[in-house]
């Protein structure tokens, strides 16, 4: 039996955040949301490694307002077991340290969870760092960026794909905590019966602060590590295109000399 | 807001799964191979049905999807935006076969034919058309005589669509002559496994070819009268009573396939350059564009709306409960209407889309070639514009004064 716990977070659905002229702030509309894109990937791998063993459990966890409610029915309508909403004010404002402590505790309330599976960011904050925290709050072992992961006698076998190109593979002993990077496999589609029946009343958990185990000032505004000094565009990068015209062979052969004294080669 | 009118969380998780489902995995398999021979296309209809889309509107106890009717004018919304021969295969399984056999079938017949055609493992047709009865419908021939436990079916059925695929097929036939359509028609389940069942052409179309339409024939083919569905000679008001909910949802499948005509054009007129910028940026163009999409939403809430109408009115039906007169002839009207303004709508969408794109609308690889060419069998199909402003004026005049 496998206790597979994955963290989804509901995001805006467009991936360009606008900035409020008068607060200075993001404009979030959760309303139009989505399962952050690659929490899904994390769910597919879940999913994908429940099917390796038929006693096995995957729990969906979010944490978020009321509005998150169809992300976590997504999660139940592409197969998750069980959907968990953790709601509460106190909660709101919390920074990525807050947000590791408050899904950390869920997990040790849940109890015998072996795996918990992330994406390695969030479309709309782009940081990176709950996962981590979470797994050095529960004292885990962690790989990162994962395109897959497989149950093995020996562990778990963990494939992630470097920046040279070349995949890796670990083997991660449980309980740890994966996260899921752009290379992991293409989320399935939810299927109709999937969507009808994750839209049942009960079908959704709730939890909120009392339920975690811990203390109201562990977590919010109050709790934060890290402050968001401003928020601003970041210029578009600038491209440049140019056709070189002659042989061909002399061509390519002067194209690692062109390369180097533009400082694209070393 | 004094008159709601939103999906449910529901049907936009069915519609946004379902549109990307329907953009990644059929799309790419929307190529000339299934178009050009004109054959039954499995591949799609497969992957279509293992995702649940053979069952929408029935409820998950008898294996359907249990989104009702404004989930199934969902369905035939967004499938008609990738193919209109795939929307008219789903439509004609669900809406005159399926949804015929849940609404006036009994629990056993409920039991043995829903599960296998909401799997899509059966697929399902309906036959009520013959070379001398089409839109007089009630010159029907086809003959069911009584034999004992059994019913003996001789006649000949024209323009199924699935005929010649179809496992299950709701058959309307005629058990007593002298009464005619008052009482003489009834509806029966025909396996076509069974000996008498031939399939004896199939037709070669101009539009919609995805889908495949045939004739079949009845020969001495002998069914249990426990298939009848629905009472003797009561064949007309299951039939009529299915194409009530029947003819909302194609409304529904004409708004997707004018969608698609439009972002078509949409797209062409941003790219395309005369005169020194996109034509998109001259004003006729920009007119034109602008008359598409307020088409589209003002026929889209229409359709909608009464589709509303028909789950009220198809949850009565099912549930053996009695159902106001004057409540089925206002379902009936309004879904007889936005089958004809949807159909009309999406037949002009799609011209004005081609008259956007000039030579290339016509072309054959660009796709609105193949929308003017699909566009057309909504005016024609599920009874057709005429019959539909027959019914509608007559009802009219009768009343002698508007009703909503």
């Amino acid at each position: 039996m496998v206790n597979i716990v994955v963290a989804v977070k509901h995001v805006p659905q467009q991936d360009n955040v606008r900035i409020s002229k008068r607060t200075g702030k993001p404009l979030v509309d959760l309303a139009e949301g989505r399962m952050n894109p690659l929490g899904k990937k994390a769910l597919e791998t879940g999913l994908r490694l429940a099917q390796q063993d038929p006693n096995s459990e995957v729990t969906t966890l979010s944490l978020g307002p009321k509005e998150a409610e169809p992300t976590l029915r997504e999660s139940l309508a592409m197969g998750a077991d069980r959907a968990l909403l953790v709601t509460d004010p106190l909660l709101e404002g919390s920074d990525g340290l807050g947000t590791a402590k408050a899904l950390a505790a869920v997990v040790k309330q849940l109890g015998n969870v072996d795996i918990v599976l992330t994406g390695a960011r969030t479309s709309d904050r782009y940081a990176g760092h709950v996962g981590p925290a979470m797994a050095a709050i529960l004292g885990w072992e962690i790989a990162t960026h994962g395109q897959s992961a497989k149950l093995t006698d020996e562990g778990i076998r963990f494939e992630k794909v470097l920046t040279s190109g070349t995949v890796a593979t670990l083997t991660v002993d449980t309980p740890c905590l994966l996260s899921m990077g752009t290379h992991a496999p293409k989320p399935r589609h939810a299927t109709t019966w999937g969507v009808h029946a994750a839209h049942e009343t009960d079908a959704l958990e709730r939890w909120n602060l009392d339920d975690l185990g811990l203390a109201k000032d562990e977590v919010g505004p109050s709790a934060q590590a890290t402050t968001q000094r401003s928020i601003e565009p970041v210029p578009e990068k600038e491209r440049d295109t140019e056709a070189f015209t002659g042989d061909p062979d002399d061509v390519a052969e002067s194209l690692p000399r062109r390369l180097a004294s533009r400082g694209l080669l070393r | 807001m004094a008159l709601e009118f939103e999906f449910s969380d529901e049907h936009k998780l069915f519609r946004r799964t379902l549109r990307d489902f329907m953009d990644e995995e059929i799309r790419p398999m929307i190529d000339n191979r299934f178009y050009e021979s004109e054959e039954f296309p499995w591949e799609p209809v497969r992957a279509m049905s293992e995702q649940g889309l053979f069952g929408v509107p029935v409820p998950p106890e008898y294996g359907g999807a249990g989104l009702g009717e404004i989930g199934y004018g969902i369905l035939l919304e967004e499938v008609s935006r990738v193919d209109t021969g795939l929307a008219t295969i789903v439509g004609a399984h669900t809406g005159i076969c399926l949804a015929p056999i849940y609404l006036f079938g009994t629990e056993e017949q409920r039991e043995t034919y829903l599960p296998p055609l909401c799997r899509g493992e059966n697929i399902g047709a309906f036959a009520l058309t013959e070379p001398q009865a089409g839109s007089d419908a009630a010159n029907i021939r086809t003959r069911a005589e009584r034999d004992g436990d059994e019913y003996v079916i001789n006649g000949t059925k024209i323009y199924v669509s699935n005929g010649d695929v179809a496992d299950t097929i709701m058959v309307s036939a005629v058990t007593d002559p002298a009464l005619g359509a008052k009482g003489g028609v009834t509806a029966f389940i025909v396996d076509t496994d069974t000996d008498g069942f031939h399939v004896s052409s199939k037709e070669d179309k101009m539009g919609i070819r995805r889908s495949t339409t045939a004739q079949i024939e009845f020969e001495d083919l002998r069914v249990p009268a426990e298939n009848v569905l629905g009472n003797v000679g009561e064949g007309f008001i299951v039939a009529l009573t299915a194409l009530d909910g029947g003819r909302a949802t194609l409304a529904a499948g004409s708004c997707g396939g004018a969608q698609e005509a439009l972002n078509m054009a949409l797209e062409y007129a941003t790219a395309r350059e005369q005169f020194g910028k996109p034509i998109a940026h001259h004003q006729d163009v920009q007119f034109r564009l602008a008359e598409m999409s307020t088409e589209i939403t003002t026929m889209r809430y229409a359709t909608y709306h009464c589709l509303d109408y028909v789950e009220t009115y198809y949850e009565k039906v099912a549930a053996g409960e009695d159902v106001d007169k004057s409540f089925r002839e206002k379902v009936s009207r309004r879904s007889a209407q936005v089958k004809v303004q949807a159909s009309e709508m999406a037949a002009e969408v799609t011209e004005k889309a081609c008259t956007i794109m000039g030579a290339r609308g016509l072309q054959e690889g660009y796709n609105l070639e193949k929308g003017l060419r699909d566009a057309p069998i909504a005016e024609i199909y599920e009874g057709t514009n005429e019959i539909q402003r027959l019914v509608i004026g007559r009802e009219l005049v009768q009343r002698g004064r508007y009703e909503w």
